[in-house]
């Protein structure tokens, strides 16, 4: 599989004309072409108008700087993440026919920076599932084995970049869908603090666990994306206010940093080879590791998705087919909504909204809905005493590499329990990345996640910039 | 309708639309009016991806008539999620406010019955679409959907069906004179619905509640209260058990339709809005939107007749800006209290009654009819001229002081013309000067008569009687 | 009533129609599911985590959006959104 440079190579080669912005979508095409057909990552591409861009950039002399810093870059779009003009699908037959009338915040500011959408990739129905396999429009398969899992939910955007159909992606998080399909297919994907990034035409699933996420090859990529799309947003009234802070990646870890490893990350793990694959490169470059306590995320797994599912019910409920999608219709107004939704939803939506709108009723808020509130606040607590002894915290990302397609989508807590490691982060609001670990378990790649104190983004990039050079 | 026997106890829930440009969540501008399905955006339509900005001036509307309520401004008030299935609601929820109000425990007096109605609360949410009901099928406008709606919720403090209409009629004047809302309620700026239980007198426990919905205009609520107080009591009577239920208000019939209980045992898992923090009210904000409050309707009363008005004037001039700014429009033009009173409130509000006009529709301006009043002050018209005066300019709508040219209406206050007259009047008439001379000084009135007659009424008679003394004296 | 039996009632809230059978396996898994949150709520918790800042306002300012409702949907008529009736 031939793959890409990484976008910060390209931005210079094409900045120094080395290379055009038009040859660098043909590349693009021939790996989609390649690839494609077995890993199912994209539901639509935009390949003409990406053609046509990037020849218009050539012409024009249009070259990634600081005005544009994206020009010529082809990147794919998650498809829950609006584009202006192309269809929206979700994954879910229940958005057939619908056309986003708008752009998204971050691909406004994108398509500003001067980069080509490539498409819309594949996603779990609705951001929900851990391995990519509940899409209306068939599995992703992941580009390093077919007979594997990308990861999910983002599994497109990141079997996208993996076998080079983009340079970089877009995807989204609620509790580990950009890290941990980033850590199956080897490659970065980097959670910003809750509120950095504008979440407006990211299409909801948990309104305060979502956010968007690069996925890329390094963290230097993911870095200038997320550069592009971050700060303050005025149709995102969830937006901190403040620009973010200047990043400085010198690569190295600056003296004094200390990383703590989160306990309860590492005892239970199954596979020790997992645990040795994220602890090696600190050790090896002789960086002391101390051991951190955060005895509540054993149980983020049941915190997340109760959480989750509760705010997913609720954002799911305008989705009825009265004013756009597919309506299924009855003779009464009650039975068209009940069969628009019942069959527009695949099973694993269903399963949560079914579930949320329990967890939100009369007589069982209290010990399921607000009962979850308490958890995340208890969570967050943990953390920030946990972050008094260290700076940055590491775990693997998932405790596991890529599964096999169809080994857990049959037990549903097994499939959430993918999650465990990723959700704490996310019910924490804090800034989270997998990197890809130098070694592989079974040839697969195992991803290490490092995790900062929220708003410290800058921070914890600059970090993972230098562990990656480990 | 009062029963001897039974307590009617009421309580009131009103809806006011407030009057901003733009919808409670995005940037749509508010007019319902407007063809089907253009005042829409993402946001006010529920697409994938979208989010709510909360406008700022609902949320100083919704201060400003919550102070002037005498409410406790909470200085964090939070949104909440309330959810039910309605093809009137895009998102399958509406954004509201549920555990944390904007504000709570005001009051308002209500005139007439010296007594108070507490206000529970008052909070801020957005309105739902239109639905239009046919057999076969049902149409959907979202212009209206996403406007801002004040709540505002009394506590059960109100005892007749007559304390319910004058809880409303001075709510609406309030949000009128603060210019919060446009308050008509037949174009559904101001809904009202009511709920009702009734009890045997002296009973303290309270009976089930009669909700009623759909009641659009202030007739429908006095006949839908008298209704159902009417049927509780019926049923009392009959020791059947009151079930707690919802009614909707059948205009062409006039009655009261239950709904089913399916359609009312809602269940809203209401939950924090996730999509917006909560909203902080500083005490500077507060105190600014405190100080630039008018006068409100109960305190003008107040004034008013602690000025000398009647009750009734002050009624109206407290009830109607239109008045009240023509009566101050009439003294900047140098119309004292008592004249802009006789002639506005006495005169004018006659003539409008008995045409059946506004005084939207008066065809007199302040500055006019003040001229009038100064012409009259100055004598250059009697009292009987200057009414005639004022029909004239009402019907016409020219200024006093052509219309009083063209009518020949002015008195002749002409020193000289007044004594040419008055010394013809002498000549023609010897033997009754001489009477006078004699004595009998009461003749002068018949003297009088004749120049009233010469000048055709137009003189002030006191002048007029006042030269024929000076000249008799003077033995002329 | 177990948890299962429940499924029927929040079907009917969340306007999901589920087939008989869908209501057996559905059901199954929400008990299952539900069941393995039970060990948050035998820990009482406290607390409550302040995610945002103040809620941001928007000046009062109009636009026009130019939303082609045709575009989002076939059933229309006359400009409104065309809907079934809801039966009695």
């Amino acid at each position: 599989m031939r793959t890409l440079p990484s976008l910060s190579a390209l931005a210079l080669l094409l900045d120094h004309g080395e290379y055009t912005a038009a040859r660098l979508v043909e590349e693009i095409e021939a790996n989609i072409a390649a690839n494609e057909p077995q890993t199912n990552a994209y539901i639509n591409l935009f390949i003409e108008e990406a053609e046509a861009k990037a020849r218009r950039l050539d012409t024009e002399g249009v070259r990634p700087g600081e005005d544009k810093p994206l020009a010529g870059i082809p990147i794919a779009v998650k498809d829950n993440i609006c584009v202006a003009g192309k269809p929206c699908t979700c994954a879910s037959k229940i958005l057939e026919g619908f056309v986003a009338p708008y752009d998204a915040t971050v691909v406004k500011r994108l398509k500003d920076a001067g980069a080509i959408i490539v498409g819309k990739t594949n996603l779990d129905e609705f951001a929900m599932g851990s391995s990519n396999e509940n899409s209306a429009y068939g599995p992703v398969r992941n580009p390093l084995d077919h007979e594997r899992v990308a990861g999910g939910s983002s599994g497109g955007s990141a079997a996208a970049v993996a076998y080079g159909g983009a340079v970089a992606a877009l995807g989204s998080d609620t509790g580990g869908s950009a890290r941990q399909p980033a850590a199956f297919c080897g490659l970065v994907g980097f959670r910003p603090s809750y509120g950095r990034v504008s979440r407006y035409g990211l299409v909801a699933f948990a309104s305060s666990l979502d956010q968007v996420c690069p996925i890329t090859r390094t963290v230097e990529d993911a870095a200038l994306v997320y550069s592009v799309i971050a700060g303050p947003d005025p149709d995102d009234s969830t937006t901190y206010p403040s620009e973010p802070d200047e990043m400085d990646l010198t690569g190295e870890i600056k003296e004094g940093t200390k990383v703590g490893y989160i306990k309860e990350c590492f005892d239970d793990l199954e596979d020790e080879r997992v645990s040795d694959a994220v602890l090696r490169p600190f050790k090896d470059a002789g960086i002391e590791l101390v051991e951190v306590s955060v005895p509540l995320v054993k149980l983020s797994v049941a915190g997340y998705q109760l959480l989750a599912m509760a705010e997913a019910s609720s954002n799911l409920a305008r989705y009825d087919g009265i004013r756009y999608g597919r309506r299924i219709e009855k003779l009464g107004l009650k039975e068209t909504y009940e069969a628009t939704r019942g069959r527009g939803f695949g099973d694993e939506v269903t399963r949560r909204i079914l579930i949320g709108t329990f967890g939100l009723s009369e007589g069982y808020i209290d010990a399921y809905y607000n009962t979850a509130l308490r958890y995340r606040a208890a969570l967050a607590a943990e953390f920030e005493e946990a972050f008094k002894k260290v700076d940055f915290l590491l775990s693997p990302t998932a405790p596991t590499p890529a599964f096999k397609l169809g080994e857990k989508i049959a037990d549903p807590l097994a499939m959430y329990l993918s999650d465990i490691f990723t959700a704490p982060a996310a019910l924490a609001a804090l800034p989270a990345i997998s990197i890809p670990a130098p070694d592989k378990v079974d040839g697969l790649p195992v991803g290490i996640q490092l995790t900062a104190p929220r708003w410290q983004d800058a921070k914890l990039l600059e970090l993972a910039h230098a562990v990656e050079r480990l | 309708m009062q029963s001897k026997d039974y307590e009617i106890i009421i309580g009131l829930e009103v809806h006011a639309q407030l009057a901003t440009r733009s919808k409670m969540f995005c940037r749509c501008e508010v007019d319902v009016d407007a063809a089907p399905n253009t005042r829409v955006c993402p946001i006010c339509l529920g697409l994938p991806g979208v989010l709510p900005q909360a406008n700022d001036q609902a949320i100083k509307l919704g201060i400003r008539a919550a102070l002037a309520l005498g409410c406790t401004v909470n200085k964090e008030s939070r949104w909440a999620r309330k959810h039910y299935f309605s093809p009137d609601l895009p998102k399958g929820y509406q954004i509201t406010q549920y555990e944390y109000p904007l504000a709570e425990h005001g009051e308002l007096e209500l005139p007439g019955f010296n007594k108070k109605v507490c206000i529970r609360r008052l909070h801020l949410e957005e309105d739902a679409g239109k639905l239009i009901h046919s057999t076969r099928k049902t149409l959907v406008d979202f212009n209206r959907c996403g406007v801002p709606l004040a709540e505002i919720v009394s506590e059960p403090d109100i005892r007749s069906v007559e304390e319910a209409d004058a809880y409303l009629k001075e709510l609406r004047l309030v949000l009128r004179a603060l210019g919060v809302s446009e308050v008509e309620m037949e174009r559904g700026h101001f809904r009202c619905e009511p709920n009702i239980s009734v009890r045997p007198k002296g009973q303290e426990e309270m009976g089930a509640r009669s909700e009623i919905k759909n009641l659009n205009s202030f007739k429908a609520v006095r006949e839908g209260i008298e209704r159902a107080a009417k049927d509780q009591i019926e049923w009392l009577e009959a020791g059947k058990e009151i079930v707690q239920t919802t009614y909707l208000w059948d205009e062409k019939l006039r009655e009261l339709r239950p709904m089913r209980a399916k359609e009312t045992a809602a269940d809203y898992r209401y939950f924090p809005e996730p999509d917006l923090p909560p909203l902080i009210i500083t005490e500077a904000e507060i105190a600014e939107i405190k100080a630039s409050l008018p006068e409100l309707p109960a305190a003008k009363r107040k004034r008013l007749i602690g000025a000398d008005f009647s009750e009734q004037d002050a009624e109206v001039l407290a009830a109607e800006p239109r008045w009240e700014e023509y009566f101050a429009g009439l003294l900047d033009a140098g119309a004292s209290i008592k004249e802009a009173s006789t002639w506005l409130l006495n005169e004018a509000r006659g003539i409008l009654a008995e045409r059946k006009e506004t005084l939207a529709e008066f065809k007199v301006v302040p500055d006019e009819m003040a001229a009038l009043i100064g012409f009259l002050r100055e004598g250059k018209l009697t009292r009987p001229a200057a009414k005639e005066l004022l029909t004239a300019m009402a019907d016409k709508g020219k200024g006093a002081t052509e219309l009083m040219e063209e009518l020949d209406l002015g008195g002749v206050s002409d020193e000289g013309l007044l004594e040419k007259t008055a010394r013809k009047v002498i000549e023609e008439n010897p033997d009754v000067c001489e009477r006078y001379h004699k004595g009998k000084t009461n003749v002068i009135g018949f003297l009088l008569g004749r120049c009233m007659a010469k000048l055709r009424g137009k003189a002030d008679p006191n002048a007029v009687r006042e030269m024929l003394m000076k000249l008799l004296s003077e033995g002329k | 009533m177990t948890l299962g039996a429940e499924i029927v009632k929040v079907a009917d809230l969340a306007r999901l129609e589920l087939t008989a059978q869908e209501q057996k396996r559905f059901g199954a898994e929400f008990e299952k599911i539900v069941a393995y949150f039970a060990e948050l709520q035998r820990l009482k918790l406290e607390g409550e985590l302040f995610l945002g800042y103040r809620c941001p306002r928007i000046p009062d300012e109009p636009r026009d959006y130019a939303i082609e409702v045709e575009k989002l949907s076939k059933h229309l008529k006359d400009g409104y959104f065309k809907i079934p009736p809801l039966l009695a």
